[in-house]
């Protein structure tokens, strides 16, 4: 039985369908890539899951229960999380209250506080800041971080190397393989393929709204998830 | 000197009052980008039930206070959870329209239950008890109202500074919707949020009510005023707010002390010389930077199918008849009956002009009442000075009021959505207490219309009537055409995106001020067509903020933003008011029933529901593809339209590589 289970899930902004009949499966300790190009729906896909600014149909099953129709709150304490898409840190607050913010799903657990600061010891110097005040790799930090104060089962992370250098993006996926020996699942949506592929188990490439490929991570070479990506005859 | 002085601590000692006012409305907005016009009303109910409270419980006054708190915030978190949570989007007029319905409703209700005589919160022997300090005379009384006021923002800001709900408050004020991601139910944080801003007030309102008397009628000084604390402190800043209602308690004394009818005038000049001279309010001053513009898309949803128009022979069939019905009621109607049909077609234009303001240009305006009294004003001053007939004189009335309009302009619309229309209602209410100061207007009393021996009185109200009637034609017309050319296009693409349509290089202000000074002079003109068939002005009922009302209330119900609905909306108030005219005042409180009704059942209102069920429209603005490919360089010249993801076209949807 897997962690998260969605089937023929569709999604709609407006008229507009985003997502077509998306089957999706993630079980626990799992760490999924899911890629695409720029508007194949990823976020969407996310948002869906959490039933957050999008409206959809469909089935999704989040620990054998039935969340398609939760709101997105109680669909959040029942333990996914999210660093949303352009981090989504409240500027009116320090880093340490962002932070805090996170343990508002009231879910024990493991991570603490003190836990955030010990995987990401850069975020303890500056705990006094602005969140709008840090660098773009902190700020991201703190987005991860506050993520795993709600102590989820399932980490949604929308591109999190996004604006980032490289040494950083190195040092954010160097805490994921720490993060799923703490019993989370991971969702890990990225534009970069040979990344995604290296950090994950397995991976979904969605193209336009549907799933054009999806397989073991190890078992797929960068020639085609590239076709599928680009969409490409193959 | 140690009067000047005195004047100068009394009025810090009520400016802290203000202050308190202003909180409670700041507090709201800063979390939930909401401004409940209500919020004069809830002032004043709170002081109505702390006299209710002393009358069967004989308590202290500060559980008292404690007691009123508490059920106004229970009062505020049921308004919140019943009916604004469902109303909030990125469109601000349904909050606006909900809650001024909810003003009128409470307001007569109050007039209905406890009456309309002052009354006060007796407090024994505490209210003339008095002290000594530095050689000044100060009330006991003043100095703990002040003290609380002051403990109150103090308390406040720790609050949101240190508790976890305090941090959840403020996260959920800077983005509602990422906060659900954690779990937080941010319907419940707004509906606690509006609980504390409506205890706020309800404190300020009990001590006021200790310190002065009170009427129903005390809400609409009391929203005025904690608004424009807010403003001149600086939208967004509580410290702000406070040192806002210090200066304009101050003002007030002095103003008082100077002209002692003046009322809240020099608070309301206050107002205007910081919106004026700096426009982000106090706080604003030191830290400049420009509020973020709302981003306002309407989440109207938008018909594929195209509704059906009537025929070009149809049309002038509709047209003729209604010609022939209003000119045949002269001869059909009594003299009392004509007279309703000239009240109820400047109606009927006044509301197509705020319609226009409102529905097209996203500028509702909560004062419109200023152009009818001054177009009124301006016909009257002009015919009993210059000679000119009463009709020439009408003329008078569409200048004066389009000056006006493009005079107050530039520095108005620094002020957006609820700003601007409450921004609107001070400028009535200056506008009301000047006119009644002056001795040339006649103060209180007013002015007659003295011109009439001219003119032959069996005639009167047949010519005024012609000339309501065609204006009511020309005025539904006009907005008709108006909206047919380039200026509508540019005003509905504002209205729907104004950050996008100003990207496009259309000129928002300058569309905005056009549909404002059209508005007000069209307002004027019917103002004073109407009040010339009464011969007589007097401040009370034609700065009466019950001309807007009617406006709002007719387009609402027939259906704001549409040409049809004022049409609709005007037959069903004007008929409604007549069945109801014995029940005093509650066909006012029914009127705000309704207006809230409508908004939250049916937004669209009566012409909304027809024109959807029918798939029908009488006067089409949309833009029909042959027309609109003839417009086409004109289109592209303006392309601010909604350009949400629904609008593209599949093609352009799909691989963005």
């Amino acid at each position: 039985m897997p962690l998260l289970e969605a089937r023929d899930l569709d999604a709609f902004y407006g008229d507009f369908q985003a997502l077509f009949g998306i089957s999706f499966e993630v079980d626990e300790q799992e760490i999924v890539a899911l890629i695409g190009a720029n508007g194949a729906g990823k976020t969407t896909f996310l948002r869906a899951l959490l039933n957050h600014a999008v409206r959809t149909t469909g089935a999704v099953r989040f620990d054998r229960q039935d969340v398609a129709k939760l709101p997105t709150e109680a669909i959040a304490r029942l333990g996914v999380a999210m660093t949303p898409e352009g981090r989504g840190l409240f500027p009116s607050l320090t880093v340490e209250e962002n932070l805090l913010i996170g343990e508002q799903t009231r879910r024990p657990g493991r991570w603490k506080l003190k836990d955030v600061y010990e995987l990401f010891p850069a975020l303890k110097e500056t705990r006094w800041r602005s969140a709008g005040q840090i660098s773009g790799g902190q700020q991201q930090m703190v987005a991860i971080g506050r993520a795993l104060l709600a102590n989820p089962r399932l980490l949604l992370c929308d591109e999190i190397s996004l604006g980032l250098a490289p040494k950083v993006i190195n040092d954010i996926y160097q805490v994921l393989p720490e993060i799923r020996q703490n019993g989370i699942a991971v969702i890990l949506v990225e534009q970069d393929v040979m990344r995604a592929r290296a950090a994950s188990d397995r991976f979904y490439c969605f193209l336009e709204g549907r799933v054009a490929l999806q397989g073991k991570s190890a078992e797929f070479g960068i020639d085609a998830i590239s076709r599928a990506y680009f969409g490409a005859e193959s | 000197m140690t009067e000047a002085l005195g004047i100068l601590v009394n009025g810090l000692l009520l400016g802290s009052l203000y202050g308190l006012f202003g909180l409670g409305l700041a507090f709201a907005f800063g979390v939930m980008r909401v401004v409940n016009v209500a919020h004069g009303e809830f002032i004043v109910l709170a002081a109505y039930m702390g006299l209710t409270i002393a009358h069967f419980l004989p308590i202290g006054p500060a559980p008292l206070v404690l007691l009123v708190a508490a059920i106004a915030f229970v009062l505020g978190y049921a308004l919140q959870a019943s009916l604004l949570n469902r109303l909030m989007s990125a469109d601000p007029l349904p909050v606006l329209l909900v809650t001024y319905g909810l003003s009128i409703i409470l307001r007569n209700l109050m007039v209905e239950v406890f009456g309309a005589d002052p009354r006060s919160l007796d407090v024994g022997a505490l209210k003339v008890a008095g002290v000594d300090l530095f050689g000044i005379r100060m009330g006991v009384l003043p100095l703990i109202l002040a003290a609380t006021s002051v403990a109150l923002f103090v308390l406040l800001e720790v609050g949101l500074r240190t508790t976890r709900f305090g941090r959840v408050l403020r996260a959920t004020a800077d983005d509602a919707a990422t906060v659900r991601l954690f779990g937080v139910n941010h319907r419940r944080v707004f509906s606690v949020a509006m609980g504390i801003a409506v205890a706020l007030s309800a404190v300020a309102g009990s001590l006021l009510s200790m310190r002065t008397g009170f009427t129903p009628f005390a809400g609409v000084d009391r929203l005025l005023i904690s608004f424009e604390v807010v403003i001149v402190g600086g939208i967004g800043s509580f410290w702000g707010t406070l040192v806002g209602g210090l200066l304009l308690g101050v003002a007030q004394l002095i103003g008082l002390r100077i002209a002692p009818q003046s009322g809240l005038l020099f608070a309301h000049l206050v107002f205007f010389a910081v919106l004026m001279f700096l426009p982000s309010g106090i706080a604003g001053w030191r830290k400049r930077g420009a509020p973020p513009a709302a981003n306002r898309v309407a989440a109207k949803s938008v018909g594929v199918e195209e509704p059906r128009r009537l025929d070009g022979r149809s049309l002038l069939a509709t047209g003729v008849a209604v010609l022939v019905a209003l000119a045949s009621a002269p001869a059909l109607l009594d003299a009392g009956d004509l007279r309703l049909m000239i009240e109820a077609l400047s109606v009927l234009t006044m509301a197509q002009m705020w319609n226009l303001l409102a529905g097209y240009a996203g500028r509702m305006s909560m004062g419109h009442q200023a152009f009818v009294g001054l177009g009124a004003y301006a016909t009257f001053l002009f015919s009993n000075t210059s000679g000119f007939s009463p009709y020439w004189s009408l003329l008078v009335a569409p200048i004066v009021c389009a000056i006006a309009a493009a005079a107050l302009a530039p520095f108005l619309f620094r002020l957006r959505d609820a700003y601007f229309a409450i921004g609107m209602w001070v400028f009535a209410e200056a506008l009301a207490i000047v006119v009644g100061l002056v001795p040339q207007l006649g103060r209180q009393y007013g002015l007659n219309l003295e011109r009439l021996h001219d003119v032959d009185p069996t005639l009167i109200t047949p010519i005024l009537y012609g000339l309501a009637a065609g204006l009511a034609l020309a005025s539904t017309a006009g907005v008709y055409l108006l909206l047919k050319s380039r200026v509508g296009l540019a005003l509905v693409a504002v209205r729907e995106n104004e950050r996008t349509a100003a990207a496009t290089g259309i000129d928002v202000w300058r569309y905005q001020a056009i549909a404002f000074v059209i508005s007000a002079a069209g307002v004027g003109l019917a103002g004073a067509i109407f009040f010339t068939s009464e011969f007589h002005v007097v401040p009370q009922s034609t700065f009466d903020p019950g001309w807007t009302a009617e406006m709002l209330f007719i387009c609402l119900i027939g259906g704001v933003g549409t040409i049809e609905g004022p049409v609709i909306g005007a037959i069903v108030y004007f008929a409604a008011r007549e069945a109801l005219q014995n029940s005093g005042n509650w066909y006012l409180i029914a009127m705000g029933v309704v207006a809230v009704c409508v908004m939250c059942v049916a937004p669209q209102g009566i012409w909304g529901l027809v024109a959807r069920a029918a798939r029908f429209e009488f006067f089409s603005t949309r833009r029909t593809p042959s027309r609109a490919e003839a417009r086409l360089e004109e289109a592209q010249q303006l392309n601010g339209g909604n350009g949400g993801l629904n609008r593209l076209p599949a093609a352009n949807e799909g691989r963005g590589l």
